[in-house]
C-alpha cells in the first residue's frame, strides 16, 4: 500500500472545512425551515383559536342574553378545563368581564416559554359583555414537529459521515497516493533503479509534480543510451564501463520506463460503501414489510401454484408456520450469501475483482428492483436471494481486491477499511432507509438501493484500477479439516459459545425480533431506523477502542467473554422491561458487546493457529468458523420466530438473554480450563 | 480534473443531497403537522356540533326527530365557509340531515365502514379532494344513535403545504448558494500551502541531476525530505558515471 499517512494534517482541515460547511449549512436551513413553518402554522393556530373562542364567546353569550349574571354561571370552569384538555396547543383559556376583570381561567402546566394572548369580544343583547382570551402556546408547534430534530440530527450525522468517506478517498486518490507512489520510487532511485516511471496523468500540480520526477528519470535513461551508443562506438572500454554501471543501476529499456500504478484499498472503499448503503437501507423494516407481505397474499399466492410443480411448492408454502415465513427473507438471504461465496471466490481469482464485483451489481439491482415489484412473501424471499448472489460476489471481490493489493503486514488494515466502509454504512443506510420509508413507503427505497447500487459500479471504474488476475487455487477437499477442527475443544468452544450466540443477537435479536418488537409498541419506522443506528454508531466509536484494549493486554478472551455477557444481559433486560427505552439500551450495549468481541474472536483464533489447531492452516480454519457463523445468522431469524410466536416478546428477550449468558459463562469457564495454545503457559503471560 | 474542483463538488454535492433530502423530510413532516393541526380545528367544530345535538338527545327524542338539528348545521356551516358538507346519519348509514355538497346523496359507505371500525366513535377519513372529520352521538342512555360528519377540502392544507414547499426549496437554494460561495473562497485558501509545496517539491525534483551550486536551494518539503536526499544523490551519481562513458574520454 502507498504511504497513507502523508497529508493527514491536510486531509483532516478538509474534511473539518466540509463538516463545518455543512453544519453550518443544515442549522441554517433548519433554522429558515422552523421560520417559515412558525409563520405558516402559527397562521393556523389563529383561525383554530378563533374558532374555539367563537365557540365560548356565543355560548356565553347566549346565557347572558337569558340574563345569567356573568360571574354565577354554572360549568363555566368546566367546560374551560375541558377546552384546555383537548386542545393542547392552548395555554390559557380566560372569559373576562367588561371591565376587563379575569372572572374564568384555565391553564394548562407547561415548562415556560412564550405565550401569545388574542382577545375575541362577548356580546350580549348586543353589546359587549367581556371577552374571551386564548393563550396560545408558542411552543406548540414544537410538539408537533419534534420528528424534524432527530431527522435534522440524523441526517447531519450521516452527512458528516459519507463527507468523511468521500473527502478522505478523494484526497488520498488524487494527493496522498500518487505522491506516496513518488515517495516510493524515489527510494526505488535511491537503490540505482532508474527503471520506473509514475503512472499518473492528472492535470493539476500533483501531475506537474509526477511529470518532473518521471522527466527526471526520462533524463537518466536518455542520457544513459546515448553514453552507451557512444561507447559502443567508441569500441575499447565499454564492456568494463557498462558492466560497472549495471552492477551500479537499473536503467529502463529502450522503450521507455514502465509506468507504476500504485494499489490501495482506498481505490475500493468508495463504491464499497456506495454498494453497503445501498444494502444496508432496508436493514430497519425488512421483517415488517415480510409480515405485510404475508397478510397481504394470505397462506400461498395464487401465482404459485401455477408454475411448473407449483402445486407441490403452494403445498408445501401453506404447510410452514406464518412466523417461519415471515423470517425467511432474511434467513434466505444469509443463505444466499454463504452459498454464493465459495462460487465468487472462484470467479474473483479468474476474473479479477474490479470484473467480480461489476457482475455483482447485475443480480443486486435486478433483486433490488424485482422486490420493489413484489407483492406477496414468496417473492420477497426470492428476490432477497437474488440479492444475495450480488452481495456475494461484490463482497468477496472487495476481500480479493483488498488481498490483492495488501502485504501479509498490512491486511489487518485493509480487513479494517473494509469493515468500516460496512459499518458506516449501515449508520447511514440503516436510520435513512428507516426515515425514507416513514414518508414514502417500503417499496420505493428498494429502488433507491438499486439506484446507490448502480452508483458503486460507476465508481468503481472512476476509481478503481484492475488487480491482476490470479489463478483459482484447486479446491481442496475440506471435510477432513472440518472435521479435525471440530474435534478441538478449544474451537468448538469459541464456536459454540461465542460465535454462533453472538450471530444469534446480530441477525436473530438485532436484525429481526427488534424491529418487530419496536413496532409492536407502537413506533414509527423512522424510530426503530434510529434505534438500529445506535448499535452501528456504537460499533463504530468503541471498535478500535476495545480491540486496542485487548490486543494490549492479550485479553482476547476476556473481551469475547464481557461482549457475550453484555449481550446476554442486554437481551435479558428487554425482557424485563419490554419498552422502547429498554429496547434502545438493549441495541445500544449490543453494539458495545459487538466492539468487544468480533475482533477479540478473530484474534483468538489466530492466536489458536499458532498452536492446537490441528494442524490446519489459520486461513482455512477461520473460513470455517466465519461459515459456521453464517449458518447460525440464518437459524437464528427463524428460531426467533418460532419463540416469540409461542413465548411473546418479553419471554422471548428473557430466554435469549439467559441462553447468552450461560454461553458466556460456558465461554468463561472452557478460557480458564484449556489452555490457547500451550498448556505450560497462562494466557496473561504471553 | 483539478483537486480543488473535485473537493468542492464532492463537498457541495454532499450538502446538496443532505439538504435536499432534509427539505423533503421537513416538507412531508410540515404536511403532516399541518393536516393534523387542520384536522384538529374542524374536530373541534364536530366536537360543538355533537354537543349541541346531544343536548336534545338527552331529553329522549330520537335523532332523527330533532327538529333544529338541521338550523344548527346550516348555521356551522355559514359561520365556517371552509366547510363543504355537515351531515348527520344514522348506524344504518341513513341520511338524517345535511347541507353543503352531496348533502342529498346516499352516505358513503367508507364512512359506514369508518364508523364501524372505530374505537371511540370518532373517526377521520381523507380521500383525494376533502377530508371528513366525525364524532358520534350517543344519547342518553349511552347508546350511539348515529354521527355528524363534517367535510372540508383538502385544499386548504394542499395550497398552503405547497406553497410551504415551495419556500423550502427557496430556502434549500439559498443555502445551497452560499455554501458554494464558502467552498469557493475557502477551498483554495486551505489548498494553497499545499499546492505551494508541491510547487517546490517540483522545482527540487526538476533539479535533481544539477550541480549543487545551480539545485534547489529552498528547503525540501518534509513529505518527501527523507527520500529526496539520497534520491538527488542516485541521480547525480548515475549521471556523473554515465558521462564518463569511454566515447567522452576519447
Amino acid at each position: 500500500m502507498a504511504n497513507e499517512t502523508l497529508f493527514r494534517g491536510l486531509s483532516i482541515r478538509i474534511v473539518a472545512f466540509a463538516i463545518a460547511v455543512l453544519v453550518l449549512s443544515l442549522a441554517g436551513l433548519s433554522y429558515a425551515t422552523y421560520d417559515v413553518f412558525d409563520r405558516q402554522a402559527a397562521a393556523e393556530l389563529d383561525r383554530k383559536a378563533a374558532a374555539v373562542a367563537d365557540l365560548i364567546a356565543n355560548r356565553v353569550g347566549r346565557a347572558l342574553d337569558l340574563g345569567v349574571p356573568f360571574d354565577q354561571l354554572v360549568g363555566v370552569e368546566e367546560f374551560l378545563g375541558d377546552v384546555i384538555q383537548d386542545q393542547p396547543e392552548f395555554a390559557s383559556v380566560t372569559l373576562a368581564d367588561a371591565a376587563g376583570r379575569e372572572v374564568y381561567r384555565k391553564d394548562r402546566p407547561r415548562p415556560g416559554g412564550g405565550v401569545r394572548v388574542q382577545s375575541w369580544p362577548v356580546t350580549a343583547r348586543g353589546v359587549a359583555a367581556g371577552a374571551v382570551l386564548i393563550g396560545v402556546d408558542s411552543e406548540a408547534l414544537n410538539e408537533r414537529l419534534v420528528g424534524i430534530a432527530f431527522d435534522v440530527g440524523v441526517t447531519l450525522l450521516v452527512s458528516a459521515l459519507i463527507s468523511l468517506e468521500v473527502l478522505l478517498v478523494l484526497i488520498a486518490v488524487s494527493l496522498t497516493i500518487p505522491v506516496g507512489t513518488l515517495v516510493t520510487l524515489m527510494n526505488k532511485v535511491a537503490g540505482g533503479d532508474f527503471s520506473r516511471r509514475v503512472d499518473d496523468r492528472a492535470q493539476d500540480q500533483v501531475g506537474r509534480l509526477t511529470a518532473a520526477f518521471n522527466a527526471a528519470i526520462e533524463r537518466v535513461n536518455r542520457e544513459y543510451r546515448a553514453a552507451l551508443d557512444r561507447a559502443l562506438a567508441a569500441g575499447a572500454d565499454a564492456a568494463a564501463w557498462g558492466a560497472e554501471l549495471s552492477r551500479r543501476f537499473v536503467f529502463a529499456p529502450a522503450a521507455g520506463a514502465e509506468p507504476f500504478a500504485p494499489q490501495s484499498v482506498l481505490f475500493i472503499r468508495l463504491p464499497l460503501f456506495l454498494f453497503f448503503f445501498g444494502s444496508e437501507l432496508p436493514r430497519s423494516f425488512l421483517p415488517i414489510l415480510a409480515k405485510d407481505l404475508h397478510a397481504a397474499s394470505g397462506p400461498a399466492p395464487a401465482w404459485l401454484a401455477a408454475v411448473p410443480g407449483g402445486s407441490w411448492l403452494a403445498q408445501a408454502y401453506a404447510a410452514i408456520p406464518a412466523e417461519v415465513l415471515v423470517a425467511l427473507p432474511l434467513s434466505a438471504y444469509l443463505l444466499g450469501i454463504a452459498l454464493f461465496s465459495p462460487m465468487a471466490g472462484r470467479l474473483a481469482a479468474a476474473r479479477g475483482s474490479r470484473t467480480l464485483f461489476s457482475i455483482g451489481v447485475v443480480p443486486a439491482v435486478a433483486g433490488y428492483v424485482l422486490t420493489f415489484l413484489a407483492d406477496s412473501l414468496p417473492e420477497l424471499i426470492l428476490w432477497r436471494t437474488v440479492n444475495a448472489l450480488g452481495f456475494a460476489f461484490v463482497s468477496i471481490a472487495a476481500l480479493d481486491h483488498i488481498a490483492a493489493v495488501t502485504t501479509p503486514t498490512t491486511r489487518a488494515q485493509g480487513m479494517a477499511a473494509y469493515l468500516a466502509a460496512y459499518v458506516s454504512a449501515g449508520v447511514c443506510g440503516t436510520a435513512i432507509g428507516a426515515i425514507l420509508a416513514d414518508r414514502i413507503g417500503f417499496a420505493p427505497v428498494f429502488l433507491l438501493s438499486a439506484v446507490f447500487t448502480i452508483g458503486s459500479a460507476v465508481l468503481l471504474w472512476i476509481f478503481t484500477p484492475a488487480t491482476p488476475h490470479r489463478d483459482a487455487a484447486p479446491a481442496k477437499k475440506a471435510s477432513g479439516s472440518m472435521l479435525r477442527l471440530l474435534a478441538t475443544p478449544r474451537f468448538l468452544g469459541l464456536l459454540l459459545c461465542a460465535g454462533i450466540p453472538m450471530q444469534v443477537i446480530q441477525s436473530g435479536f438485532l436484525f429481526y425480533y427488534a424491529p418487530l418488537l419496536l413496532q409492536e409498541l407502537g413506533n414509527r419506522q423512522a424510530v426503530i431506523g434510529r434505534v438500529l443506528m445506535i448499535y452501528f454508531l456504537l460499533v463504530i466509536v468503541f471498535n478500535e477502542v476495545l480491540a486496542r484494549w485487548a490486543d494490549g493486554g492479550q485479553r482476547h478472551g476476556k473481551a469475547v467473554a464481557i461482549g457475550l455477557g453484555l449481550s446476554g444481559v442486554a437481551a435479558a433486560a428487554v425482557g424485563l422491561w419490554t419498552n422502547t427505552w429498554a429496547a434502545a439500551g438493549s441495541v445500544a450495549a449490543i453494539g458495545v458487546a459487538w466492539a468487544f468481541s468480533f475482533s477479540a474472536q478473530g484474534a483468538l483464533l489466530l492466536r489458536m493457529g499458532e498452536g492446537r489447531l490441528a494442524g490446519v492452516p489459520p486461513a482455512v480454519a477461520i473460513g470455517f468458523y466465519r461459515l459456521a457463523e453464517r449458518c447460525g445468522a440464518m437459524v437464528a431469524p427463524v428460531l426467533m420466530s418460532l419463540m416469540i410466536t409461542h413465548m411473546g416478546f418479553a419471554d422471548t428477550a428473557l430466554a435469549t438473554g439467559i441462553g447468552i449468558a450461560v454461553c458466556a459463562v460456558l465461554f468463561a469457564v472452557q478460557m480458564a480450563a484449556l489452555p490457547l495454545t500451550d498448556s505450560t503457559v497462562p494466557e496473561t503471560s504471553r | 480534473m483539478r483537486l480543488t474542483l473535485r473537493l468542492f463538488l464532492a463537498i457541495w454535492l454532499i450538502i446538496a443531497g443532505a439538504a435536499g433530502l432534509l427539505t423533503l423530510l421537513n416538507h412531508f413532516k410540515f404536511a403532516t403537522a399541518y393536516a393534523d393541526l387542520v384536522r384538529s380545528r374542524f374536530a373541534f367544530l364536530a366536537a360543538d356540533l355533537e354537543q349541541s345535538i346531544e343536548a336534545g338527545l338527552s331529553l329522549g327524542l330520537p335523532v332523527d326527530q330533532l327538529r333544529n338539528t338541521q338550523a344548527v348545521i346550516q348555521r356551522t356551516k355559514e359561520r365556517w365557509p371552509e366547510i363543504t358538507a355537515i351531515r348527520v346519519f344514522d348506524p344504518a348509514g341513513n341520511a338524517l340531515f345535511g347541507v353543503g355538497e352531496g348533502a342529498e346523496a346516499a352516505v358513503p359507505p367508507a364512512w359506514v365502514e369508518a364508523a364501524r371500525r372505530s374505537r371511540d366513535g370518532a373517526w377521520t377519513l381523507p380521500d383525494e379532494h376533502a377530508t371528513t372529520v366525525a364524532k358520534p352521538l350517543v344519547n342518553a342512555f349511552g347508546l350511539t344513535v348515529g354521527w355528524v360528519a363534517l367535510t372540508y377540502s383538502n385544499a386548504i392544507v394542499d395550497g398552503q403545504v405547497a406553497g410551504t414547499g415551495g419556500l423550502l426549496v427557496q430556502h434549500a437554494a439559498i443555502g445551497l448558494g452560499i455554501a458554494a460561495l464558502l467552498c469557493a473562497l475557502l477551498l483554495p485558501l486551505l489548498l494553497r500551502p499545499i499546492w505551494a509545496e508541491m510547487q517546490r517539491m517540483e522545482a527540487a525534483i526538476r533539479t535533481a541531476g544539477e550541480a549543487p551550486e545551480t539545485a534547489q536551494a529552498a528547503p525540501v518539503p518534509e513529505e518527501i525530505a527523507a527520500s529526496y536526499g539520497p534520491f538527488r544523490t542516485a541521480v547525480a551519481n548515475a549521471l556523473g558515471l554515465i558521462r564518463t562513458a569511454p566515447s567522452a574520454r576519447t
